[in-house]
């Protein structure tokens, strides 16, 4: 048992079969998402209104304009924007771990989380409309990142240490000082709005703002996963990259805005959502191994999967919209714990 | 003299322990004890004459009580928010004012000291109520209900809870005029209740309460709060039960409840802008609140209109909004006239009246 295992996790490469596996599994639960709802629709009424929209079969409307708007303009943004925050986090985590070199850290270990919740709680705080909200956040994101950067850069080198130092200071700086908007903000109106946008909800996407949310993402996704065979080279040591002639540092930027365009825009539209960038890369590390070529593209799957299935629960454990931070964590821990018993911690 | 004091804080306090609920003040003394909102004993000046008015409607019940010169300190956003407030009393802008309370907030002891403070009204949190305990300073619990009115007679003596326990604070004239308010709540709530009563379940429309933070028509009330008032209006309500006081509901759930009517609470900030938003979103345009145009803000004079004592006002509003047939006969012009010379001894006119109608509040003052 112990053997097959082993080998298993050190198995090179995934046959074709598994990867055909995985993507119909991510497919077919996204696919699902459209079918569950508090509104109780007929999966055949569901089937027509897709088809009518998306392939543009010519189907007489013979349903509800709301069932229509159910289907089309709430629970399809939601399953793309989960399924996007899903993959783009914990691919984002996927590509930091192999980077960092180091599997606890998460996708937002540079700031990104604390500068955009920030940028949030300003906008909520200005009673800015949902957009302007989102803008800002994502500006406070990306500054709290280029902070960090700058402040860990040395002889035009960033060490991995001490980017990991840099990102905890500005991270601390951003906490306090969104502690001290929630400690100003009006009790009963701001604070409660703070507080929920914080704990993460993919209900506030609206279908017009979906390109904005899903460009950058998909963008940057697609970079990640072209440079995945590269993001090996960290596994070696930075150090001995560097002794091999490799240029660490282009990898290092390109990879670092790319995970800063995700988790930014992640943030800004659904708040922050904690434990997928650590626990799904984990779960791909046992189901295709450590090698970031297979990596990458597994915690796409599994991590857009893992979303959608955790925000199926928040639509429809109650009428009360249960934030996806919450469930994300409750669930998430429960699972990592579990992992790392199973791995006895050793991942390579 | 200090002896003197500390004993009978010990006998009044044997006497709480021993004759529970048969205890009543003594008149000799110079304090009295009192049985707040929260149920906590609470040792008060047998005629307080500074109170600071902390929760939210508190300056506007103790105001409707009668009693404008027996307060000695509110907050900025009752003195300023609120542009009735300081019409029904030019005396308001003269008041010490604090800034930035509320049900979470720290508050710092020495600013109600420094008022000379006698007594203080204020939210349901111990942490900061044991602060005033140690300063020294009484401080009664208002507005912690907890319980769910089953009944109108419930809901009657739930409704008024506060502004009867205020009235026992206050004293003299004002358990008069408490008096003459609650008659006035009572008839109101018989009014209603006639006429509404043999409205069949269909008949009944469907209500939505939203808005109770941010601009945020998601954002709602947990059911308990509203559903007797609905009833009583003959309306059925649609709330969430779970997720705290003020939950928020996903967007589906409010196309699957399709409400008729769509109440926009003043509690979020900007109930115009939501109002706006939910008849331009596409995301509404099939909800009959939307396409009938049955977007409601809730009013606002003294205070916002669904609390403190206006209240009993509100009922009329709601059920005049929710069966305009039924109540006709009603003209809440004239009916807010009546209750702003009654209660707050101000000749309110026919242009003012119709402001309040329109939610009358000035948005860059509400900021606590």
């Amino acid at each position: 048992m112990k053997k097959t295992d082993t080998n298993k996790i050190l198995e090179p490469t995934v046959s074709t079969k598994r990867w055909l596996l995985f993507i119909a599994i991510t497919f077919s639960i996204f696919f699902v998402s459209l079918f569950l709802g508090r509104m109780t629709i007929s999966p055949e009424t569901v089937l027509k209104i897709l088809g009518k929209n998306l392939l543009m079969l010519p189907i007489e409307p013979d349903w509800e304009q709301s069932i229509e708007i159910a289907v089309m303009r709430i629970r399809l943004p939601r399953a793309i924007i989960a399924s996007f925050v899903g993959a783009g986090l914990s691919m984002s985590g996927a590509a930091f771990q192999g980077m960092f070199h180091n599997p606890l850290v998460s996708p937002f270990i540079l700031g990104v989380s604390a500068g955009a919740s920030v940028g949030a709680a300003l906008g909520l705080v200005m009673e800015q409309p949902l957009v302007v909200v989102q803008i800002i956040s994502f500006c406070f994101g990306i500054l709290a990142v280029v902070l960090t950067y700058f402040t860990a850069r040395i002889y035009k080198t960033t060490p991995i240490l001490m980017l990991v130092l840099a990102g905890t200071v500005v991270s601390a700086f951003f906490q306090a000082m969104l502690s001290l908007i929630k400690f100003l903000a009006d009790t009963e109106d701001k604070l409660p709005a703070i507080t929920f946008w914080l704990m993460g909800s993919m209900g506030s996407v609206n279908i017009e703002d979906l390109l904005f949310a899903v460009l950058p993402m998909g963008i940057s996704m697609l970079v990640l996963f072209l440079v995945r065979w590269r993001l090996n080279v960290f596994s070696m040591g930075e150090q001995e990259a560097r002794s091999l002639g490799l240029n660490t540092e282009v990898l290092k930027i390109l990879i670092i805005v790319c995970t800063t365009l995700i988790t930014a825009t992640s943030v800004a539209f659904c708040g922050v959502i904690g434990w997928v960038g650590l626990v799904i890369p984990h779960l791909c590390r046992m189901l295709v191994g450590p090698d970031h070529k297979n990596l990458i593209p597994a915690t796409f799957l599994m991590g857009a999967a893992y979303l959608l299935v955790i925000d199926n629960l928040c639509r429809l454990l109650s009428a009360a919209e249960v934030p996806i931070g919450i469930l994300t964590a409750v669930i998430g821990a429960p699972i990592f714990a579990y992992l790392l018993r199973k791995t006895k911690g050793g991942w390579n | 003299m200090k002896r003197n004091s500390a004993l009978v804080i010990v006998v009044l306090f044997l006497m709480a322990v021993v004759l529970t609920g048969c205890a009543s003040g003594d008149n000799q003394a110079t304090t009295r004890t009192i049985t707040d909102m929260a149920g906590n004993k609470v040792e008060i000046p047998v005629s307080p004459q500074k109170i600071a008015t902390m929760t939210g409607p508190s300056y506007e019940m103790v105001f409707m009580l009668g009693g404008k010169d027996r307060i000695g300190l509110v907050r900025s956003d009752h003195a300023t928010g609120y542009p009735l407030a300081l019409l029904t009393n030019p005396d308001l802008a003269n008041y010490p004012t604090i800034k930035g309370v509320g049900p979470q907030t720290p508050v710092n002891v020495e600013q109600f000291l420094n008022a000379g403070v006698d007594l203080v009204l204020y939210y349901n949190n111990a942490a900061e109520l044991e602060k005033f305990k140690m300063a020294g300073i009484p401080a009664v619990v208002i507005n912690a209900i907890t319980t769910v009115p089953a009944t109108t007679e419930e809901y009657l003596e739930q409704s008024s809870a506060n502004l009867k326990l205020l009235s026992e604070i206050l004293g003299g004239e004002a358990v008069e005029r408490y008096e003459k308010w609650h008659a006035y709540l009572r008839k109101n709530v018989e009014l209603i209740a006639e006429r509404t009563k043999d409205i069949k379940e269909e008949d009944r429309p469907v209500v939505y309460w939203g808005n109770t933070w941010g601009t945020n028509i998601l954002s709602s009330y947990s059911r308990g709060t509203r559903n007797i008032e609905m009833e009583l209006c003959g309306a059925t309500l649609v709330a969430p039960e779970e997720g705290g006081q003020f939950p928020e509901i996903n967007k589906e759930q409010l196309l699957e409840w399709d409400p008729d009517i769509i109440f926009v609470d003043n509690h979020g900030n900007a109930p115009e802008l939501v109002i706006e938003d939910m008849y331009a979103n596409k995301n509404w345009e099939s909800l009959s609140a939307v396409k009938n145009k049955q977007l409601y803000r809730v009013p606002s004079g003294v205070f916002f209109m669904d609390k403190g004592s206006s209240n009993a006002l509100l009922l009329l509003w709601l059920a005049k909004v929710i069966h305009p047939d039924l109540f006709a006969d009603i003209d809440m012009i004239k009916e807010l006239q009546y209750y702003y010379s009654t209660f707050y001894d101000y000749d309110l006119s026919e242009e003012e009246a119709q402001r309040i109608l329109e939610g009358w509040v000035d948005e860059e003052n509400l900021v606590r």
